[in-house]
């Protein structure tokens, strides 16, 4: 998201209260030749601070649903203060409350402590890539209406194709590019598209497009 | 895990003794999968970090193959341990109850259950009561999962069907399928050596009965297999033979 080159590493803050998962974690990360930690908090009062000072030195912030001062709490106040950082939630509990919560709070991602550690590395890695990484399951409730967001009417055409830049996995920055606007302006267009829309964040706006997308 | 009641499904002193049954077991399985969160999951995930690393170090140095062997099965132990513990919070753990409407709850388990089998799940949800009593939505819940399990176990097909909706003063359920069927039970009277075999039957029944509610089952072989659940939302007062609290 904030990554202006391809080649740069991906920076990662973890946020867990279990020193064990994120020395683990840290460990594992720190072999990858294409990311690195750059910070680890034990609470969601935490990580915001450290957002709040530093989103632009984070790629994506690997946050535990169940540490104090809530994960999924957490994440809803990163994308209500429009934070540029993406999310991937890390948690023990795969059912489908969960991802029902990660998906509804606007997560990227969803990666689960009771599988293999390494697959929370690849869905780092492809989170972000800028794909949306969940249960095929729950990616297929969500596009198939499991949310319910506004009418495509109320957007302009320019609002429009920031969203489909948006859904291609586009940063703010290569948006701005690609339709030689500022990133303040892309920014100003997407609270106007999430206000339009009625949804919260990035990934529902995504949903929105896409299950849109199928419905044609 | 700051939260003491994640369940949010602790009963009030003044709800029915029926009603009290249902929360009270769900809020003990709460705590239960509150301490394999807290200390096995994490315990096993850290692990099994810490021997990743060691084994992609053991590969860049070349160790010797009967170590790399054993490490790797080391690894695939604890990933076991791990998918077992996935399933059991996912099967046990209950959802938020209270702040939860029916509908969320059902879809979620839905989600759940095609993520998990594999399976579709064609869901149908026509005027389903947001406002359910907490007790009520505990049952639906527990039936249909069982339910869908059984369909998915036993039915031989990969669609399933559930269907919620509600009629005045009562909410319904029915979960069905178009596979191999089989010849209903008399649950009314079990012969000892088929009560093993019916005990998820039993248990959907009893949860409904707790709550006034009627459980049906029709089925036949080769005829596909559906459940029928009627709860009524207000149940009366003094309908149930459990012993009230002093």
């Amino acid at each position: 998201m904030n990554r202006s080159s391809c080649d740069r590493r991906i920076r990662v803050v973890l946020a867990d209260d279990h020193a064990l998962v994120t020395e683990g974690l840290r460990s594992l990360i720190d072999r990858q030749p294409d990311m690195e930690v750059v910070q680890i908090v034990q609470n969601g009062r935490e990580l915001l601070d450290f957002l709040e000072r530093a989103a632009s030195a984070v790629d994506v912030a690997v946050v535990d649903a169940q540490m104090p001062s809530n994960g999924l709490d957490a994440l809803a106040e990163i994308r209500r203060r429009e934070l540029p950082v993406r999310v991937l939630i890390l948690t023990a509990f795969g059912d489908g409350e969960s991802m029902q919560k990660a998906l509804h709070y606007g997560a990227e991602g969803f990666a689960l402590k009771t599988e293999s550690p390494t697959q929370t590395i690849e869905a780092i890695r492809q989170v972000a890539q800028g794909r949306l990484v969940f249960p095929r399951a729950a990616q297929r409730w969500m596009m198939s209406g499991g949310r319910r967001p506004g009418e495509a009417s109320a957007l302009s055409q320019r609002e429009l194709e920031v969203l489909e830049k948006l859904a291609q996995g586009s940063t703010n920055a290569e948006i701005a590019a690609a339709l030689s606007v500022s990133e303040n302006t892309v920014r100003f267009h997407l609270k106007n598209i999430y206000e339009k829309l009625g949804v919260a964040n990035r990934t529902e706006a995504v949903a929105w497009f896409l299950r849109r997308g199928a419905a044609r | 895990m700051v939260d003491n009641n994640p369940s949010g499904v602790i009963a009030k002193t003044s709800a029915l003794p029926s009603h009290r049954i249902l929360s009270v077991a769900e809020e003990e399985l709460a705590r239960i999968v509150l301490d394999i969160h807290d200390g096995p999951v994490q315990y096993l995930f850290s692990a099994l970090s810490l021997l990743t690393g060691v084994q992609n170090d053991l590969a860049e140095r070349g160790a010797p193959p009967d170590i790399t062997a054993r490490l790797a099965q080391v690894g695939m132990l604890l990933e076991s341990s791990l998918y077992e513990i996935k399933y059991f919070l996912g099967t046990f753990r209950p959802p938020e109850f209270r702040q939860r409407s029916l509908s969320s709850i059902v879809e979620g388990l839905v989600i759940q259950h095609e993520e998990w089998t594999g399976a579709t799940v064609h869901l149908e949800m026509d005027a389903a009561p947001e406002d359910a009593p907490l007790a009520v939505k505990i049952a639906l819940y527990r039936v249909l999962q069982e339910a869908l399990s059984n369909a998915n176990r036993h039915a031989g097909v990969a669609e399933h069907y559930v269907r919620l909706w509600g009629e005045p003063g009562k909410v319904c359920l029915e979960v069905a399928d178009n596979g191999r069927g089989f010849e209903p039970p008399d649950l009314e009277n079990p012969i000892e050596s088929s009560h093993a075999d019916h005990i998820g039957l039993l248990g959907m029944r009893d949860r409904v009965a707790l709550l006034n509610g009627v459980f049906r089952i029709e089925s036949s072989p080769g005829q596909g297999a559906k459940i029928l659940v009627t709860i009524p939302l207000d149940p009366p007062e003094k309908s149930f033979s459990v012993a009230d609290e002093p």
